[in-house]
């Protein structure tokens, strides 16, 4: 059930929301609802993969208890149970198939496994829980007052498929206080959740199609100019998009009383690829730096040190996007880039000016989007190539950017760069204080939101004609 | 607080109304009756989806996403939301808000299918196949002959090829201009290496743009307008008239005036109708056609015609009525899918077709007239389940 099918704009949501109202004076009774929604939210998706799920809390939940004592074993215990989970649902079609292809190319017969279906947002689950057992480890959070109050943790559906990654620490005494609703959270929850269908259903789907047509052409026959609309596309589409789920899941949490941490903060207007990353998937980063990059030695190591574990880390993080080579390239290449800038790279995007700066990142960053939306590695070569060649002009297959991928594509610049404009900023804040443009804005806002539902719903409806109706 | 949160009200009103009128239509289904609908329903056919059943369904989570996708269909403000999408698209963008059809130059509708068949030809690749179909109906005409029967192949026109200057703009034609027109030239030549009988609509039609003050498609239709029908009658009727000399079949002249648009009901706008949108505003006056009688010259001796094509032989006969001599023909449409019959009170539409009926109409037929539109020049379907029966059945 994602947020914005009719199903649950129309029916879960709604329902959920007003049992929650009309339990909201009572903390046990909110908590009670928004657990039994979230648990129904995650059977609908994925009926097979909750008891699972459900098992490993309540092993999180005892180990945890240890843990507090100090107990090292319990911990690693803990985070192998759940890295475990992970490597089993997400890795094993990808390792069995490479595993395959060296024992084919050896002679021997291929170990064939049957296909293991990957639960969505497995990989926000197991480092979510992985959270929880390391800050009791730190001494940064109390393990949970109850076994309800940690599933509540894993299971809360605003951030349940596709984040922010939430750290146990960041909601620990949120989840104390049980979703209580202060001053205008519904109203704020609200106007961020319509932003958020907005930006999927009106402008990210359709970046989408201008991506998906240009990824699903041979990109032998694709023209230099299509070549690079198609990474334009998906270079747009994937922000948008993504951030449209966070706005969701940070408007939805919100309305259920949990103020989540924002995870992206216009991104495209970094000036350097570490300034990009501090801006892009800020819980996934961040996550990556306390959970995986302190542990390695963090910054307390020798310089040749650091450099190999802020690699290795950016290599995680592409393998934790996806379980294809293409990914493993997308955050080696990143993580390449990253140490560059700390050698020299930002010293000298730092003597250049600032709008350079920005193209310069903006231009490292397209050409990573185009290794991480291939399907292979060859199409990514094959891709790279005709953008270099600006030579070849035309499509022999045929592509068409219509009307509405280019306005959505127009907006989404605008909505990615139009934060380096000077003045934009305050301009924006002026707007936004005054009660008139913000009564402006909301209504806008309100129409597109109409808009967008329609278009959730109408979007299936593909009809055709047949020998004349 | 009022003045703050209203302007989000609207938002948040839309839900809340469109949630209430679920339910209220979830609860009239589950009580028995049909869904409620607040606005006509929508035009065009898509793939029906049906909802699985069984816990193995559940689990795999196919039951489920059929379900989330057909929930949204049982809202009583479903056509109304996906009026309201199509319409938003098409006044701000100008783009067709259904994947089948595409909006050309001057709001001119055509369906993708014939774009994308005009736009995609390979005359080298297409070449071997079309020599062997084109042996196959050469081998239906024989087999006709044999039977003291005659055999008419008829091809009919495509919009898009008419008309390609038409194509929206950007619109990507990546097949060499060689390609795209020398198609249906080399399918004739191919036709007439092989001996078939075939009449050409479509060189009926190039012959005739810019002799009237109108295209000879509708803006808003797939299919060509009544004067474009009129010229394609009267070119099938003088190819019947070739093979069958003496039955009364040769074609009188027909005359048009132009009247205001029929209205959605009319298949001139079948493309327009099928954006589903709430306002449309192409709808010009259009051609209306009368077939001038033929008198009748000696005894009538009317041939039985049998019909086999597509939607665009559903009209091309109905010359047929302004003969003299009633002919009396029935029309397998697509081969299975519906039956049309004239006669002298006009043409009768049956959904379905009876295969043995069917079978018996073939077998008699003095005629049989099998048309294609040179859009399914590279996959012709009705034509194989024709091939297939006159050559496996028993005169």
């Amino acid at each position: 059930m994602l947020f914005y099918e009719p199903l649950f704009l129309f029916l879960f949501f709604p329902a959920v929301l007003a049992v929650f109202l009309a339990a909201r004076r009572r903390a046990g009774a909110r908590a009670g609802v928004l657990l039994v929604a979230s648990l129904v939210f995650y059977l609908w998706s994925e009926p097979l993969f909750v008891p699972v799920v459900l098992a490993t809390c309540v092993t999180d939940y005892v180990l945890a208890l240890q843990v507090a004592r100090g107990s090292r074993t319990a911990l690693v215990v803990g985070v192998l149970i759940n890295l475990g989970m992970l490597a089993y649902y997400k890795y094993t079609g990808f390792a069995v198939d490479n595993l395959d292809v060296l024992l084919v190319s050896a002679g021997l017969r291929p170990w064939h496994v049957g296909q293991v279906a990957l639960p969505v947002g497995v990989s926000f689950i197991v480092f979510e829980k992985i959270t929880y057992l390391v800050d009791i480890a730190r001494g940064r959070s109390k393990p949970a007052p109850g076994l309800p109050t940690y599933m509540l943790y894993v299971f809360l559906f605003p951030k349940l498929l596709a984040g922010p990654i939430i750290k146990y620490h960041e909601l620990e005494a949120q989840l104390v206080a049980f979703g209580r609703l202060r001053g205008d959270d519904l109203a704020e929850g609200f106007r961020r959740f319509m932003l958020g269908v907005v930006k999927k259903t009106v402008l990210a789907d359709t970046l989408a199609s201008g991506a998906d047509m240009a990824f699903a052409a041979d990109p032998a026959l694709l023209g230099w100019g299509d070549a690079w609309g198609g990474v334009l596309f998906f270079t747009f589409q994937i922000y948008i998009d993504f951030s449209a789920y966070s706005d969701m899941a940070i408007g939805l949490a919100r309305m259920f009383g949990f103020r989540l941490n924002e995870n992206f903060n216009r991104p495209y207007i970094s000036c350097s690829i570490t300034e990009f990353w501090r801006r892009w998937h800020i819980s996934l980063s961040t996550w990556i730096r306390e959970y995986l990059y302190i542990p390695l030695g963090g910054n307390r190591v020798a310089a040749w040190r650091r450099y190999v574990n802020l690699w290795v880390c950016f290599l995680a993080s592409g393998l934790w996007h996806g379980a294809a080579w293409t990914y493993v390239l997308w955050g080696a290449y990143n993580g390449v880039f990253l140490v560059l800038e700390r050698l020299l790279l930002l010293r000298w995007l730092d003597r250049m000016p600032r709008a350079l700066a920005n193209a310069v990142t903006f231009g490292i960053t397209v050409a990573g989007w185009l290794v991480f939306r291939s399907a292979s590695l060859g199409q990514a070569g094959s891709m790279f190539a005709t953008m270099m060649q600006p030579a070849r002009i035309g499509s022999v297959v045929g592509m068409w950017w219509t009307a509405p991928m280019i306005a959505a594509l127009v907006a989404a610049v605008l909505i990615s760069f139009l934060p380096r404009v000077p003045g934009f900023d305050r301009l924006a804040t002026a707007v936004g204080v005054m009660p008139a443009g913000r009564a402006v804005l909301d209504f806008a806002l309100s129409l597109l939101f109409a808009f967008a539902l329609a278009k959730a719903l109408a979007d299936p409806f593909k009809p055709f004609l047949y020998f004349r109706f | 607080m009022i003045r703050k949160v209203l302007p989000l009200g609207l938002g948040a009103l839309v839900l809340a109304v469109g949630a209430l009128l679920l339910v209220v239509n979830l609860a009239v289904m589950a009580a028995g009756h049909p869904p409620i609908k607040l606005v006509p329903g929508l035009i065009g056919v898509t793939d029906p989806e049906v909802l699985p059943t069984g816990w193995a369904s559940v689990l795999d989570g196919r039951f489920q996403a059929v379900y989330g996708r057909l929930i949204g269909t049982q809202m009583p403000l479903y056509p109304a939301a996906v009026r309201l999408r199509n319409q938003v698209q098409f006044s701000l963008l100008g783009f067709s808000p259904t994947p089948s059809v595409i909006v050309g130059r001057d709001d001119v509708l055509i369906e993708r299918a014939y774009a994308e068949d005009y736009c995609s030809r390979e005359i080298a690749a297409w070449r071997p196949g079309a020599v062997a179909w084109a042996s196959k109906i050469k081998a239906m005409q024989d087999e006709q002959e044999r039977r003291g029967k005659a055999f008419l192949y008829v091809l009919t026109p495509s919009k898009a090829a008419q008309y390609p200057e038409l194509l929206p703009v950007g619109y990507r034609c990546p097949a060499p201009v060689a390609d795209r027109v020398g198609l249906v030239r080399t399918w004739l030549a191919i036709l007439q290496a092989a001996g078939v009988h075939v009449v050409d609509t479509t060189a009926v039609l190039w012959k005739a743009h810019g002799a009237y003050p109108f295209r000879l498609y509708p803006d808003g239709g797939t299919h060509w307008n009544a004067v474009g029908e009129a010229l394609g009658e009267q070119a099938i009727l003088r190819g019947m008239d070739q093979i069958l000399p003496g039955r009364g079949l040769a074609p009188g002249g027909f005359t048009y005036a132009m009247a205001a648009h029929p209205g959605p009901n009319s298949d001139e706008a079948d493309l327009a109708r099928l954006m589903n949108l709430f306002v449309r505003t192409a709808n010009g006056p259009v051609p209306v056609t009368t077939a001038q009688p033929v008198p009748a010259a000696g005894a009538c001796q009317p041939p039985r015609v049998a019909i086999v094509g597509g939607s665009f032989a559903i009209g091309s006969l109905r010359a047929l009525l302004a003969l003299a001599c009633p002919v009396v023909a029935t029309e397998y449409e697509y081969w299975h899918t519906f039956t049309l019959q004239w006669n002298a009170a006009g043409m009768v539409r049956q959904p379905g077709v009876d295969g043995a009926a069917r079978a018996v109409t073939l077998r008699d037929a003095d005629i049989i007239v099998y048309e294609e539109n040179e859009q399914v020049l590279r996959q012709p379907s009705a034509g194989q389940e024709l091939f297939a029966f006159l050559m496996h059945s028993t005169p």
